[in-house]
């Protein structure tokens, strides 16, 4: 069955619709969260979110765009909201404990190539990073990309651009070739 | 399920192969716990869903912003004044880049004539208000790099040849930084003029976004601006490696926001506009056209100059 017919089941309240829907979609939404969040509460926490916004906003959906691209969308957002709720909460227990600052290991002591590349891809600022997490990483196209975000291609490219000049910039001193 | 599309990807920018391949491991996702996921997810619709929490600015997806149809129309505002272009003030800027081409090319003593009579004579190469469309700066964005076609695509790094102008060698004249003090004073007086509107524009654009609006007329002036900007860019009078590269950031800025015009509704436009303004305090775009443009905006030309 496809979307359509299953959202309509799902909105004349079929409890199976509502697991062919989540079972159809599951996968990619979560494949999405766990790049992005990188840790497995914190995914969990959103791709439940995630479809619990969905399923109570199912009867908004207008069908002008795919239903995947639209549990994207909000899945992209629950994300990045759940991302900064916790660097806040991290920050004020940072200071607390007066630990530390972050990111001020010189590179001679972390010199391992992944780390910093890590560190790199999450110092992008949000919208970098969605694109290149969903393009580089996940092999969105940018017309999904920018189906998802809400933009045009050439923004969802003109990201992209900018996102890898700013990883090539922070990894410059590795001997990448 | 392996989404890739390799050949939606333009690789002049790509990263190099061994960070692709870090790259593709970056938080790799374990199996997928959905029977636990999917337990909390009925439970909490049972509870009463989400507590209602409202989305933090930043990228908003489609399905979260409130239906416009029922909503009651937004009180009208003031439009925020944009700077008015001209076809007077165009054809200024072009002339003056046109006159750049002539004093260029006798500088060089016809060292390029190679190069340069391949092109057309000046007087094409110049828009000309009766719009030679042949020769005008193309308004649609020109095809992105390994990419054919126009389909709205941007461009970031290699330029498809414009209509009505034959096909740049590989490595056009033109594209070669001119020496930092060999700057023409017309090109240098066109620059400074394009560098200040675009200043002055970017500015309101950003201060716009900031206060919710997001108004047509912005992408309009982005394009008349994107036209001059690559006017410059394509002039063999050239400019140093840091103009150029100012101008080709502030290209990707601008056509950015020319796409605004497009058939995206209010609340997309709202969200792609918040995009460009992040990208535009990331690239510290208006710190770096603020450093280029002389104090005053001000040329001053030695006797014989022009």
């Amino acid at each position: 069955m496809d979307d359509r017919g299953l959202i309509a089941r799902v909105l004349a309240g079929d409890p199976a619709a509502e697991r062919a829907l989540y079972d159809a979609h599951v996968d990619r939404v979560f494949r999405l969260v766990y790049r992005i969040a990188g840790d497995m509460d914190l995914a969990q926490d959103c791709v439940q979110e995630t479809f619990i916004r969905a399923f109570q906003r199912l009867a908004d959906f207008r069908g002008e765009a795919r239903l995947s691209t639209w549990l994207g969308s909000i899945a992209i957002s629950v994300t990045f909201n759940g991302l900064r709720k916790r660097k806040r909460f991290r920050e004020r227990e940072v200071a607390l404990d007066d630990a530390a600052p972050i990111g001020t290991t010189a590179r001679e002591a972390d010199p391992d190539l992944k780390t910093r590349l890590r560190a790199a891809i999450e110092a992008l600022p949000d919208g970098y990073r969605a694109v290149f997490v969903m393009h580089d990483v996940e092999g969105y196209t940018h017309e999904e990309i920018a189906a998802t975000l809400g933009v045009q291609p050439g923004t969802s490219k003109a990201q992209l651009f900018r996102a890898r000049a700013k990883l090539r910039t922070a990894l410059a001193d590795f001997a990448t070739g | 399920m392996d989404d890739r599309d390799p050949t939606n990807d333009s690789m002049d920018d790509a990263l190099p192969p061994a960070l692709r391949e870090l790259v593709r491991d970056y938080n790799a996702p374990p199996t997928v716990p959905r029977e636990a996921m999917w337990e909390r997810i009925r439970a909490g619709r049972r509870d009463g869903g989400t507590d209602g929490e409202s989305f933090e600015p930043g990228i908003l997806p489609l399905a979260e912003r409130p239906s416009r149809r029922s909503a009651s129309p937004p009180p009208r505002r003031r439009p925020p004044v944009w700077i008015p272009w001209s076809a007077g003030i165009a054809a200024l800027l072009a002339l003056g880049v046109g006159i750049g081409r002539v004093w260029e090319r006798e500088a060089a003593g016809g060292a390029r004539a190679g190069a340069d009579s391949s092109r057309a004579p000046v007087a094409a190469a110049v828009p000309s208000t009766t719009t030679d469309s042949a020769t005008a700066p193309a308004l649609e964005p020109p095809a992105a790099p390994g990419e054919r076609g126009g389909n709205g695509q941007l461009t970031v790094a290699a330029r498809a040849p414009r209509a009505g102008r034959e096909p740049s060698p590989a490595v056009p004249p033109s594209r070669r930084p001119a020496p930092e003090d060999a700057l023409n004073p017309a090109y240098r007086l066109t620059l400074t003029q394009h560098l200040s509107q675009s200043e002055a524009f970017l500015t309101l654009f950003r201060a716009s976004v900031r206060s919710g609006r997001t108004e047509r007329l912005a992408g309009a002036t982005a394009e008349q601006l994107l036209a001059t900007n690559r006017l410059l860019l394509d002039s063999p009078a050239g400019a140093d490696r840091r103009t150029r590269h100012l101008l080709e950031d502030l290209e990707l800025v601008l056509a950015q926001i020319a796409q605004l015009n497009g058939d995206t509704q209010a609340a997309d436009r709202s969200t792609e506009a918040r995009m460009i303004t992040e990208d535009l305090d990331q690239s510290d775009m208006l710190p770096r056209i603020r450093t280029a443009v002389p104090a005053g905006g001000q040329l001053t030309f030695s006797q014989g100059e022009l």
